[in-house]
């Protein structure tokens, strides 16, 4: 009986502590509520953490237990968790440990390198998919060769602001500002007073218990 | 010709990336006015002040990330301003301590808690803790000082005793930023971002609610410049950068040369 009602007593009442701590500025709301629903969010985050660990142990377990496709690098996920989990613990995180080493030597190139690797996909995406097929694609294409262009050194350098006679021609960076600042601000800001309005409806709709598919 | 393999492309891009990286063309740099607006709000501090410096950010965006902490918190420490290093990204909390070491050690700073302290990261809604008590929310640094025993921290309370707050990040915990400790406590917001969070983060610099923007590595090469530090990552990947823009712009009008003429040759031939 009580699987549905208490999660949902739950939602409401701490959605509506959040809340009305914007509007209310008595010291106990402003304080002691504030900061104890803040330890709520913090014990809840380490169980959080906690079931994503066990998740991820199971579901690689599984994958070495009946040998699926690539099972030998769960091997190495284990390691690198017991190594990084062992060596904080015992001898620390701070500078000159063994955990730092770990992290400049393996955790910082092989980030970097995954997400410097998107340059790569981005030039060969543009040479075969970038297409002006319409008068829209069109309009986004020379948009975006503009900013790409005015977003760098070279771009200001080799067309740089001028001027014809007493006209001024703007240059590629100002081109590129005007481009951000103006037709992208516009849009931007519309797109963020939709999500805006939007989030305050749902948010509204599962602190009254109206929305419900988070409970599964 | 459309078809051609992408292997080939990897390699010019390689090669478009590597070249700038070994001959590091000087090429001028122009400055954006969202940079400029952070550089003068650090130069409008008087001596002493408090900042808080949230490097938000992991090794995946390190590279376009780090050049900006480095020049802001050389421009800081410059001008006798107090820098609060702290993380709300724990996959990047190593990396702080880093750059607070590097760019002390080249001020000739001790690293003794009168000039910066590096926080680290902590677990929870540290944003909304900051605003009702800094100390008790992180109550020790990085390598486990009582923050109440740094001169730095003496007389700190919360989020009111800092002027400015800077984020770092590659994310949208920039939003969070500008949420509570700039709309729920009033404070003056900056932030550095990755080159394709910037369009996001527009709005809110035109608002008001953001007094800089440093937008991707770009933004970092600006910044050097404008405090005169000519030698740091951000000038030196520039090169990379504008080389890598450039063949990109050319890929896409070469793609859609190709793609024309095809279109024309079938139309000729299904005259």
């Amino acid at each position: 009986m009580f699987r549905r009602q208490i999660p949902l007593a739950l939602c409401f009442i701490m959605g509506v502590t959040m809340m009305i701590h914007f509007f209310i500025k008595h010291p106990f709301v402003q304080s002691d509520m504030l900061n104890e629903a803040s330890n709520f969010a913090t014990v809840i985050g380490l169980f959080a953490m906690f079931l994503g660990i066990y998740s991820l142990t199971r579901v690689h377990w599984m994958k070495i237990r009946h040998r699926r496709s690539d099972w030998f690098f769960s091997y190495l996920l284990f390691a690198a968790l017991l190594n990084m989990a062992i060596l904080g613990n015992l001898i620390g995180t701070g500078a000159d440990t063994p955990f730092q080493w770990f992290y400049d030597a393996f955790m910082v190139p092989l980030q970097s390198t995954t997400f410097s690797l998107l340059s790569f996909y981005m030039a060969s995406a543009s040479y075969r998919a970038f297409r002006a097929k319409n008068f829209e694609a069109t309009v986004l294409l020379i948009a975006a060769i503009i900013v790409m262009f005015g977003r760098v050194d070279v771009g200001p350098w080799l067309l740089p602001d001028t001027s014809v006679g007493n006209i001024p021609v703007p240059g590629v960076n100002e081109l590129s500002n005007w481009l951000l600042f103006v037709p992208n601000n516009a849009a931007s800001r519309g797109i963020f007073l939709g999500i805006g309005l939007g989030s305050i409806a749902t948010a509204f709709k599962m602190i009254l218990g109206i929305e419900r598919t988070y409970l599964g | 010709m459309l078809r051609i393999n992408v292997r080939y492309v990897y390699l010019i891009v390689f090669i478009a990336v590597t070249i700038p990286m070994i001959f590091q063309p000087n090429l001028p740099t122009v400055t954006s006015p969202s940079v400029e607006m952070l550089y003068k709000e650090i130069e409008s501090l008087p001596r002493g002040s408090r900042v808080i410096l949230s490097l938000d950010y992991d090794p995946s965006t390190e590279p376009e990330l780090q050049p900006m902490a480095e020049a802001i918190l050389r421009h800081c420490f410059r001008r006798g301003i107090r820098v609060f290093g702290m993380t709300m990204n724990l996959q990047g909390q190593n990396l702080g301590t880093k750059v607070f070491s590097k760019v002390a050690k080249a001020f000739h700073i001790p690293d003794d808690g009168t000039m910066y302290v590096y926080a680290g990261f902590r677990v929870g809604p540290v944003l909304l803790q900051m605003g009702e008590d800094i100390i008790e929310t992180f109550q020790t640094d990085f390598v486990q000082r009582d923050l109440r025993s740094l001169p730095m921290m003496q007389g700190v309370k919360n989020l009111r005793d800092f002027e400015l707050c800077i984020s770092l990040s590659g994310t949208s915990i920039g939003y969070s930023w500008i949420n509570w400790p700039g709309t729920r406590y009033g404070k003056k917001i900056a932030l550095g971002v990755t080159g394709v969070l910037v369009t996001n983060y527009i709005p809110f610099l035109q608002s008001g609610q953001l007094v800089g923007l440093l937008p991707g590595i770009k933004g970092a090469a600006e910044y050097e410049h404008l405090i005169g530090y000519e030698k740091g990552r951000g000038k030196q990947a520039m090169g990379s950068q504008s080389a890598a823009h450039l063949l990109i712009i050319l890929l896409i009008i070469v793609g859609n040369v190709i793609y024309f003429m095809g279109r024309r040759e079938e139309r000729r031939q299904g005259q």
